[in-house]
């Protein structure tokens, strides 16, 4: 007589994004456990992804797809699983800015495409504060996200 | 300021300048313990063209209020950033009548980051947002 092992069901998925394309949809869902900072992170970038042109009342442009897309592979890259959620912010640009303002840092990020980071970074205890377009290395941010992250957990 | 533009003296520094936030632009600033507007709702318009407010006084004096300003705009808060505030970070302020808001003004000049993020810090609400944001 045989037996059967037993076998464990995939996680279900969960939709957190839906971005209406001309024909059908796109989903974006997640499986297992993951970060905190994820899903409020991507449900956001769905939801900015929707505004309309003038969103502001000042002209502002509806969101870069391009910049949405980029924004994941830069939070995959810095951010740490134990991580403060970004606030995911719509520039009139139609760029993307990330920002942090939790123990004593301020951290802003704006996306401009894949490769192109404009930054400031300001950390009142350390005395610190810096300005500047980062491309490829983000060294920088890694340190800034890591002190940010290590801070707002105590 | 290569806009051509020139900072008018007759504004002055204590002058109320409102700008509109929409509600994508309200971040909550653990560091002061406030929601406060994003350092994005302070740039120069996406064409280049210098930051529009409107001048709080001159809103009143025509008999309208803060409610006129984003009448239309629904969830919208009202900001207000001094014209003094805005000449500390290099800004200038112009008076640039339109046909519906003759109170509307520039406040034009080089918009880096850190001087987004100072006039941020140092609007005040005039309208609060609403919800929990304006808790």
């Amino acid at each position: 007589m045989s037996t059967t092992a037993p076998v464990s069901l995939p996680e279900p998925l969960r939709s957190v994004v839906e971005y209406p394309l001309r024909r059908g949809k796109l989903v974006l869902a997640l499986q297992g456990t993951t970060p905190a900072w994820v899903e409020p992170t991507l449900k956001k970038l769905g939801e900015i992804l929707r505004l309309p042109p003038n969103w502001d009342s000042y002209g502002a442009r509806p969101i870069d797809l391009a910049c949405a897309w980029a924004v994941w592979p830069l939070l995959s890259a810095i951010m740490r699983d134990d991580s403060p959620p970004p606030a995911v912010i719509p520039m009139s640009r139609g760029h993307i800015q990330l920002e942090w303002h939790a123990a004593g840092i301020d951290l802003e990020i704006e996306v401009i495409d894949a490769r192109h980071f404009r930054v400031s970074f300001e950390d009142a205890p350390a005395g610190e504060a810096w300005e500047k377009d980062i491309e490829d290395d983000l060294g920088e941010l890694i340190d800034a996200v890591a002190r940010l992250s290590l801070r707002d957990a105590r | 300021m290569s806009t051509g533009l020139t900072d008018d003296s007759t504004i002055g520094d204590e002058a109320a300048l409102w700008r509109r936030v929409p509600p994508w632009h309200f971040v909550y600033d653990a560091n002061l313990g406030r929601w406060r507007p994003s350092s994005a709702a302070f740039d120069n318009d996406p064409d280049g063209h210098p930051m529009s407010v409107v001048l709080g006084d001159q809103v009143v004096s025509e008999g309208r209020d803060t409610g006129d300003v984003v009448a239309g705009h629904a969830g919208f808060a009202l900001a207000s950033l001094t014209a003094g505030l805005a000449r500390s970070e290099g800004q200038g302020v112009t008076r640039d009548p339109l046909p519906d808001e003759p109170a509307h003004a520039l406040v034009f000049g080089n918009k880096s980051k850190s001087v987004q993020r100072r006039l941020a810090k140092g609007a005040s609400w005039v309208i609060a947002p609403p919800g929990p944001a304006g808790v």
